[in-house]
This record gives structure tokens, sequence and C-alpha cells, in this order.
């Protein structure tokens, strides 16, 4: 079944030029740090900390966020850390296009590959890596470092294979985030 | 870390109620802390890391107590009575009830407790399955001192801390 | 796609064997296609909808192929697969398909899996204890640090995440963070049943070699290539395919040609009792003794069933397991052997050199909004179902239901025609629309912003009609299976999904053609004939099955 068309309030979004649309109740905090690719949408009260950047001078992309993307309410996306080399500090963390991550989920992967649809509250450790046409079903807990390939559906905790996406996975997510934001992402 | 350096606190984060806070803790934005009854308190003690969206909440009598070089991550919930030292809740954890965690603890992402934790337990999983660990807490200590101390010093740059 | 855990009860299992509601599956044709009726997908030969355990056979559409060379659809279940490279989940390298025997189905690089958990682990090396610089505090007699620290006199260990676990309670350590695998090697190889097979081996060995000295040797069969002589001479008549799996024999299988002339060795000398030098069983049982009364240190079913060559039943034995292979499988439609699925041979690299699916040529069908929020028994709603066309003609949609295909039932069925005939499903419906046309698809650019077929020019139950889709209203009222026999079902299910199953046949019009206004009427078949094409697309029927919601009887 089509997801109903989500209704907003246009004073509640903030509409950028590159085509994003940030809730004015989510908390970015460090924006300078942080890039979206145009096109995504942020949900209120998301959390994206762009402020815990690697030390050391210049400017430092923390965050940053590919096309068509979705942070769906209450979720939060923050950079994984470590200590390397007996220096503590905090990654950058890519987040590819066309992702979709659900409410109230955990994010610290360290990067996430195109057309990954994540569900509603799961936690993703640090430095796990996503990459392409991935699922991660509601609920799975992603444990640190973990690697997930291409084409899998992960859940459970900790996350374990479930299944397997079938081959136009990748059509089908474009398809559903670019209707999504193009036609059922209205204003009230 | 030495015992006189000020805690940095976050003015986004709600701290309520009759809470002691020790030394070099860190709490992050929107992180909340609250005491329900008047005439109880929160004892916290030093270099415990609050991450965003964690929610303290001491809703019975007498005090709750904190130890030190605890961490606790984004959006876990503590209820519980006591926590020991070293120890680790992880994202979306709950403890609840008259819990009372041990030192140099794991609870694992999304698990509840709402029992005593002893010293030097892990629970994990949809099963919570509990087992001993050994070693592995001199690794995280290691870490904890040193994400202590970047803490204090990239926190302050990007958010207002509360000076008390 | 059923995707939950494994239930724990009979009626959990109903349950997860219910595909979640609302849906829309498609039934391959690979069910109802017989040999005796050849080929040829015409309408006549899908008039059974699917019933029962013909759910196995419902998939939604991204699932289904596309094979043009027979013009029909493919299902997970009537494709052939091959595998087209194998690649390790972990460190997403990919594995020659030369060494993925020797290394038997195993990364042979650095990852591993946590006994405990079954999740990756981690390298992290302890390093001598150094004064922490600036710190000032006292630091514990070794302070571990992470990977790319210096590696002398580094003792590494592997560390789970997840669980906490560290190999260190095994007592595994390694003393490079690379090539750990080649590290592990001495440990596999003093496992009990690797060394009873290599004692196996050579008492095998040594009596082939005596034998060989007895009888004919040609020159070029030395060693042991006379063990596979042997093997087939004394009665064991290994076909060279199956030697071929047997690590360290694989390379004789070639010899077996030549062997086969040589068939005139008599097993003149007996075998020798082989005496095992290892005792696999009876260490099993003592372990297994001791072990009930320590039931903290035993390791769990799953554990154990997770690494069966290993028979550890203490928890100190547990060792990590090397993590396994996964593979790209590209897939080919079982009738005409054409390759409907081909991966790119990189394991890192999510194209296809070759991908058809089902999804290019069959419409699509979705529920559309607004829908029914809730369905109660005899109430009728209304349902929009929204076709959309993927081809670049306009396609003419018939839509029939069970109800109206299948003959009518007579009041005296006997229990077998019962069996043979459909059975009644549990909501009644009413196709409003039950021919149209949807036009073709064209690109974004193409097509303007209001071009929707204004609603007064609509046919009648189309709801909505614009660019490549067309919604049409379908009524369904929920019906009391009050007629239905009394279930000799063993379980009785606490929910019952509503759904009906539509057939769906698809009438691809020429070019020339454009969609009308007015809906062809019921007299033109569907059995039109479209102007002849380069690419010509044939008409296509399958059944598809709504579902709805739940409604408890």
């Amino acid at each position: 079944m089509e997801d109903p068309p989500c209704v907003y309030d246009r004073s509640e979004y903030i509409e950028t030029d590159t085509g994003n649309k940030v809730s004015r109740y989510s908390v970015i905090c460090g924006s300078q740090n942080i890039v979206l690719g145009g096109k995504t949408v942020i949900q209120r009260d998301c959390m994206v900390r762009g402020d815990l950047r690697r030390t050391g001078a210049g400017h430092a992309v923390v965050v940053a966020i590919g096309r068509y993307c979705f942070l769906g309410e209450r979720c939060v996306v923050r950079p994984p850390c470590k200590t390397y080399k007996g220096q503590f500090n905090y990654y950058p963390m890519k987040i590819a296009d066309h992702v979709f991550i659900g409410e109230d989920s955990v994010i610290e992967a360290a990067q996430i590959g195109s057309y990954v649809h994540i569900g509603k509250n799961c936690i993703i450790g640090r430095f796990a890596i996503i990459k392409d046409c991935c699922r991660i079903l509601d609920g799975a807990v992603v444990p640190p470092n973990a690697v997930i390939p291409s084409f899998s559906v992960y859940g459970g905790n900790p996350a374990r294979l479930v299944d397997e996406l079938p081959e136009s996975i990748q059509e089908v997510y474009e398809q559903h985030s670019k209707e999504f934001f193009e036609e059922k992402f209205v204003l009230a | 870390m030495a015992a006189t350096l000020p805690s940095v606190i976050c003015d986004d984060s709600i701290i309520e109620g009759d809470i002691i806070v020790g030394s070099a803790n860190v709490v992050s934005p929107k992180c909340s802390i609250t005491v329900a009854k008047p005439g109880s308190r929160i004892v916290i003690g030093d270099g415990n890391v609050f991450e965003e969206n964690v929610k303290i909440v001491h809703s019975g009598d007498g005090e709750m107590k904190i130890g030190d070089n605890n961490i606790f991550q984004v959006g876990c919930v503590f209820e519980g009575l006591s926590i020991g030292s070293g120890s680790t809740i992880e994202a979306g954890a709950n403890v609840l009830g008259t819990a009372r965690i041990g030192s140099n603890c794991v609870l694992g992402a999304k698990c509840t407790t709402s029992t005593a934790l002893p010293d030097n337990t892990v629970v994990f999983g949809t099963a919570h399955i509990r087992r001993v660990q050994t070693r592995s807490n001199r690794l995280q200590a290691n870490l904890h001192a040193r994400h202590l101390e970047y803490l204090r010093e990239v926190l302050p740059k990007y958010h207002h801390m509360r000076s008390d | 796609m059923s995707l939950s855990p494994a239930p724990s009860s009979t009626a959990a299992w109903a349950e997860a064997a219910r595909i979640p509601v609302p849906f829309v599956y498609y039934q391959c044709p690979c069910r109802n296609l017989r040999a005796s009726q050849g080929d040829v997908l015409s309408f006549d030969s899908l008039t059974q909808p699917p019933q029962g355990a013909d759910i196995l056979t419902l998939f939604p559409l991204p699932r289904l192929y596309f094979c043009q060379e027979c013009a029909r659809m493919c299902c997970p279940l009537c494709v052939a697969e091959e595998i087209a490279c194998y690649y390790c989940p972990n460190c997403l390298f990919e594995v020659p398909t030369a060494s993925v025997k020797a290394e038997r189905n195993r990364c042979g690089r650095n990852c591993f899996e946590c006994p405990v958990c079954e999740n990756t682990l981690s390298v992290v090396s302890m390093v001598e204890p150094t004064p922490l610089a600036g710190a000032g505090g006292a630091g514990p007699a070794a302070i571990p640090a992470s990977p790319g620290g210096s590696s002398s006199n580094n003792t590494h260990y592997l560390t789970c995440g997840a669980c906490r676990w560290d190999s260190l309670e095994v007592g595994l350590q390694f003393e490079r963070p690379t090539g750990l695998a080649s590290q592990l090697q001495p440990h596999e190889d003093a496992r009990k049943d690797a060394i009873e097979f290599e004692n196996l081996r050579q008492h095998f060995e040594k009596f082939l070699k005596s034998k060989d000295a007895n009888g004919p040797t040609p020159a070029s069969h030395v060693g042991a290539g006379g063990l596979l002589r042997g093997l087939s001479g004394g009665g064991l008549n290994l076909p060279p395919s199956l030697l071929a799996t047997i690590p360290g024999l694989a390379s004789f299988a070639s010899m077996s040609r030549r062997s086969s002339t040589l068939r005139a060795i008599r097993a003149e000398h007996k075998l020798e009792a082989y005496s095992s030098s290892v005792d696999l069983l009876k260490a099993d049982d003592a372990d297994r003794e001791s072990a009930v009364v320590l039931s903290t240190s035993v390791t769990s079913l799953q554990q154990r069933l997770h690494q069966p060559n290993d028979h550890a039943v203490h928890k100190t034995a547990l060792y990590p397991q090397r993590i396994q292979l996964r593979t790209k499988r590209s897939k080919r439609c079982r009738k005409c052997d054409h390759i409907v699925v081909k991966p790119e041979h990189k394991a890192q690299s999510t194209r296809f050199s070759i991908k058809m699916m089902a999804s290019n040529h069959v419409p699509s069908i979705t529920l559309a909004h607004p829908f029914p929020d809730k369905l109660e028994w005899d109430v009728p709603v209304r349902v929009i179902v929204r076709f959309t066309n993927p081809l670049d003609v306009p396609i003419q949609v018939a839509l029939a239901t069970a109800q109206s295909t299948i003959g009518t039932a007579t009041a005296d069925r006997t229990s077998q025609d019962l069996q043979n005939e459909p059975e009644e499903g549990n909501c009644q419906i009413t196709l409003l629309a039950p021919n149209f046309v949807v036009d073709a698809a064209r690109d974004i650019w193409d097509y303007d912003d209001d071009a929707a077929t204004p609603a007064a020019t609509l046919p009648v139950a189309v709801h909505q009609k614009a660019r490549n889709f067309c919604c049409v209203y379908v009524q369904v009222t929920p019906k009391r299976p009050g007629s239905r026999q009394p279930s000799s079902e063993p379980a009785r299910f606490v929910v019952e999904t509503i759904k009906f199953s539509m057939l769906v046949h698809v009438q691809p019009l020429g070019h020339e053609q454009t969609s009308s206004t007015e809906v062809p009427g019921p007299e033109e078949t569907a059995g039109t004939a479209a102007k002849p094409d380069k690419k010509a697309a044939g008409p296509l029927s399958c059944w598809v099955v709504i579902g709805l919601g739940d409604l408890i009887p």
C-alpha cells in the first residue's frame, strides 16, 4: 500500500536553496560542519551533532548527508569516536543518497551507502559500515564495527542477516524517496 | 582526572531538583536529570558522560547514587537506585524500578533491567543474555578518560554552558 | 517477505506465514503452466486463482523477474541460480573460486565472528605499559590501545563489540595484527578431527603405495596417483567429480580417465587394521560427563550447532570462527536458459550487467489512498487500486475475479469436486471498472503539470487517470464464510485476512492508439491484435492477490 501524504506546516520547515527541508524543531548542532545534499527532509526533534568534529584546524565536514534523504522524527545522527594511535577523535560520517532513517533511531555509523532503508527504533553502532541497497528492520541493533554488505536485510538484537533484497530494490527505494519528496510531503 | 575540574553542562539540558554533581562530568544537550519528589536527591560522582536524550529520573525516596566514570549513551533511561563506577549504559537501554547496577557493567543496547546487576556483568541481546566480562573494562577506562578530555574541550565551543 | 525471528508456538508460526496486510502480491505463472499445455501463456491456462498453499508462490512485484524470450514472469522459485562470485561479507574482498574450496567457504583474511553472539570481532592490541604523558595517572599493568600502535612486543587479541567477549578468555593471542588466519592455522590443524583425517590419509597412502609396488606402475603415475587407482581397484568407484570435492585429492580427478584402463589390479594385500592415535569419541564423552556438573561453563546448543567442527562443550573451548563467505548469484529462466539477472563480478559493486525485472514489463498494482480505515463484515467498502504502466506503449487492462470466471457451483458437490474447485473467498468483489486503458510511460519532463484527465471525462468507476497510471474502484464486501465446510484445519487462526484474487490481463496497444476517452465496451475482447511492433510486447495475464486487512471472524 502506498504511504499516506505527509502534511506539514509551512512555518515549521525551513527550506534551503538546494531544496532541503529542515524542521525548526530539530536540533542541529554545529550546522557549519553539516552538508546536506539537497531535497533532504529532516523532521522535528531530530538531532544532528555536527559539533563533534575532529580536533584540528580548518573546516571539516563532520556529517555529510546525500540527496533525497529522510530523517524521521526524534532520530539522532552523531559521528563515531574512537582512540587511534593514542589519540581520541570523532570521525566524519557519510550518508549517501536516498537513505530513509526511521523514527527514534540512533545512527553512529561511519558510512551509510545509497538506497538504504533504516527502520524505526534502530541503533546503528559505532563505525558500522552499511553498503548500498540494504534494509535494517525496525528495532534492530547493529553492533559496533559491523559491516553490512549490499542487498541484505538485517534485523534483531544483535543484528543478523535475515533476508536478501531483490535486485530491483534500488529502483524501488529510489522511486519511494523521490515520490515522497515530490508528491507526498505536502504543505498544509 | 583531577578532582577540581568543573563539570561541563550544556545549557539545553534539563537539570531539576536537588542534585549534587561531582567534578569533571559532561552533560550533553537535550539530556535531562530530574528529581520528582522534593525530599530526595541524586548524587553524581566524577567523570561521568551523559549523552543526548538521556533521562535520569529519580521518582522515589532517598538518594540515587551515580558513581564515577560511567557513560550513559544516547537515549537511555535510568530510573534505578544506584550505579557503580566505570559502567556503560548503552543506547536505548532502560534501567527501571529498584535496579542496582554494579561497577564495570555493560547494559547493552535496548536492554531493560529492573533487577540488580552484579559487578562485571554484561547484558546484551533481545534475550538479555548475561555474562561476565574480564578485561575489556581496561580498554574502556582508557577510552573514557580521553573521551572526557575531548568533550570538555569541544562542547563549550558549540554550546552555551551552564555555570552552576 | 516474512522477516521476523523464529516463532515460538504453532499460532505464532501461523502468524508468521501470513503476509502482512495490506498487500498486493502476484502469482508467477510457473504455478499453473503444465508441460502438456506447452509454453504458451494464454488466458485460458490461467483459470485457477491462487488458493490455500499457493500463498507460497505469491510474491510482491520487486521480487519477480521477466524473461523476454519467453515473454513471461519468473519468480524466485522458478529461476535457476548460479554462483557468480564469492565474497566475504565483512571485508568485502572477492575470493577467487579456486580458493573457496581451499578455505572451506570461509574468509581467509582477518575476519572472525564471535562465538557468543555471532558478530564480527575487531582486533585490539595491548601495548607494553608506558607512562601516559600528561595524564598524570598511574596506568594499569597493560594499557589497551587501538590497532595502529607499534606492533613490536604487543599481544593482539580479538574483541566483540556486542557482548564484550574477547579471545583472551579462550587464551587466544596473536603476534601481529594482520594475517590472523595464518596465525590461527596451526591451531586449526591441531584439532582432533583434522589430526584424525591426516592419520587416516597417511595410513591409506602407505597401504596403497605398498600395493603399487606389486602392480604395474606406469611412470606417470607415481606416489599418490596410485591412491586413485587403488581406490577404483578396491571397489570404490569414485567418479572424478566426487574426488574433486575432497580437498587434497582434487588434482587426481583428472587422472581417472587413465586409471580406468588399468583395472586389473587385484586387492592382494589386506588393509592393515587402523588404530586411531587420536581418540575422538571417548574424549567427547569424558568432556560431557564432567560438563553436566558445571552447567555455567557449558556452551549453549545454538553455540554448539554454529560450530559443528569444534565439538565445543566448555565455554573455554569456544574458538572464534572465520566468517562464512556470501555469494552473488546470477539467475536464468528455466525454460529457455536465458540469463535474467547477471551481477557484476566485482564484489563491492551493486550494478548488474543484465537485469530483467518484472517491474519494467508488468504494470505495478498498488492500493492507493484514501484507504478505508476499517473493515467490517458485510459492510461494503471501496478500495482504490492504482495501475501504473511501465511500458512505452499504452496498455489495455482487463480485470476479472474468481467469482466471475469460475463456473457456478452446484448443490450436489461431492467432496472430490470440492478439492478441485477453488475455495470460497471471504469477501465479495465487484469490479466497477473491468476494462480500462492506461497511458504509456514517458520521461518526467514530457508531462505537463496538470495534465490529469479531468474528472468529468473519466469513464465510470475510474477514480483518477494521469501520466502513466490509472486508479479504479473495486467494491469489497467482507462476507462471513458461513457456507464453508466445517474446518478440517488443525489450527483455528485468530484473525482472518480479507483478501481476494484478481485476474489481470494486460494487452499492450500499438503506438498509434492513444487512450480514448471511452472505455472499450465489453464486447471488444481483450485479445485485439496489436499493431506489430519492433519490440512486440505480447499480452500478459496473471493472478494477483490483494489483501486488505484482518478481521476477527
